[in-house]
């Protein structure tokens, strides 16, 4: 029966992902005016084509440090028989989305050059 | 296709049977759980909502207990947290000067022996009486358990031993006057640890009825 159903039990995805869990949540919020949980792993699924697999054991306990940090905003909601929990960015969350995107940008293109290095003879 | 109500108790109470007690973690996990079985229940007509509970519990249910404990381990920061920020406060101040006077001037009046007993009789009659009263509101109006309101109660516990262990490091110098300012400051320390923690314990109760008024 188990292998009708497409669970996939995930390996756990790699640490250099793991360093950017909290930019990829604000990343994500910044562009949504509202996300639950689960919506964020299936979006994070679907941009990267199955690539980045967030789970939820990784995924919450860094929003509720987001939250407690004062980054984001929280909104329940009844839906479908349940309560949802809406996570949004503050005004400071906002700020560090910027700050953070900035830090990903620098890291991405220091890691470019450090990988493809063009030496000079000067 | 949508779950039941039926549906979605029946994952609740399962949590709630494998040692997830607090309503605030239960209901995202739930939540998640739904979520991932109504897609799934979407892709698969044959699919019975139980088959699909059994396979999602069989590849998640134990990264969802370390979930839990990781739930937990946040909360009690963020007790922490709040409980350092309102003893910083004005107010605050104000309380343990007013303590640490009023205590000075008592064991001036009465010795050092009646404030002593305070020291340890106050913090832990409070802490009996806020218990019973949780205790009994918990069973007779049936409310959910809520992690923050819960834990608070063992970072109380937690406080007053350093609180205790200071007194007990210093109550061999009471005879000195610089002894009995410090036993009058050690009262003081609890009175102002005390006010700290009701005030956070009155925040935290008031943001989860204004989150979870549908659950309170």
């Amino acid at each position: 029966m188990h292998k009708k159903i497409m669970y996939v039990c995930n390996m756990a995805n790699s640490k250099l992902y793991k360093g950017s869990l909290t930019t990829i949540i604000l990343k994500l919020l910044n562009e949504s005016e509202k996300m639950y949980g689960y919506e964020m792993t299936q979006k994070v699924k679907a941009i990267t084509k199955g690539e980045l697999n967030i789970t939820e054991g990784a995924l919450y306990p860094a929003l509720h440090k987001l939250e407690a940090e004062g980054l984001l905003d929280v909104e329940v909601k009844k839906v479908d028989n349940r309560l949802r929990k809406y996570y949004k960015l503050t005004e400071k969350g906002n700020k560090e989305t910027v700050s953070k995107l900035e830090e990903l940008k620098d890291y991405i293109k220091t890691m470019e050059t450090f990988m493809n290095p063009k030496l000079s003879l000067d | 296709m949508k779950l039941s109500k039926e549906n979605i108790q029946f994952i609740d109470t399962y949590l709630e049977n494998s040692e997830i007690h607090f309503a605030d973690i239960r209901m995202e996990m739930v939540d998640h759980i739904a979520s991932a079985l109504e897609a799934e229940l979407e892709l698969s007509n044959e699919l019975s909502f139980y088959d699909a509970f059994k396979a999602y519990m069989v590849c998640n249910k134990a990264r969802l207990l370390q979930d839990n404990e990781g739930f937990l381990r946040n909360t009690y920061n963020n007790l922490l947290k709040l409980i350092w920020i309102n003893m910083l406060t004005i107010n605050s101040l104000l309380v343990f000067l007013g303590v640490i006077i009023s205590a000075r001037l008592f064991i001036n009046n009465f010795g050092f022996e009646t404030i002593e007993t305070a020291i340890f009789s106050f913090p832990l009659l409070f802490f009996i009486v806020l218990g019973i009263v949780y205790l009994v509101v918990l069973r007779v109006f049936n409310y959910d358990r809520f992690s923050g309101v819960e834990r608070i109660g063992l970072v109380y516990v937690f406080l007053f031993q350093v609180v205790n262990a200071l007194h007990l490091l210093t109550k061999y110098q009471a005879e000195s006057e610089s002894g009995q300012w410090i036993a009058a400051g050690v009262f003081a320390i609890s009175c102002t640890l005390i006010y700290a923690f009701v005030k956070t314990a009155v925040s935290i109760m008031r943001n989860y009825e204004k989150e979870y008024k549908k659950l309170v």
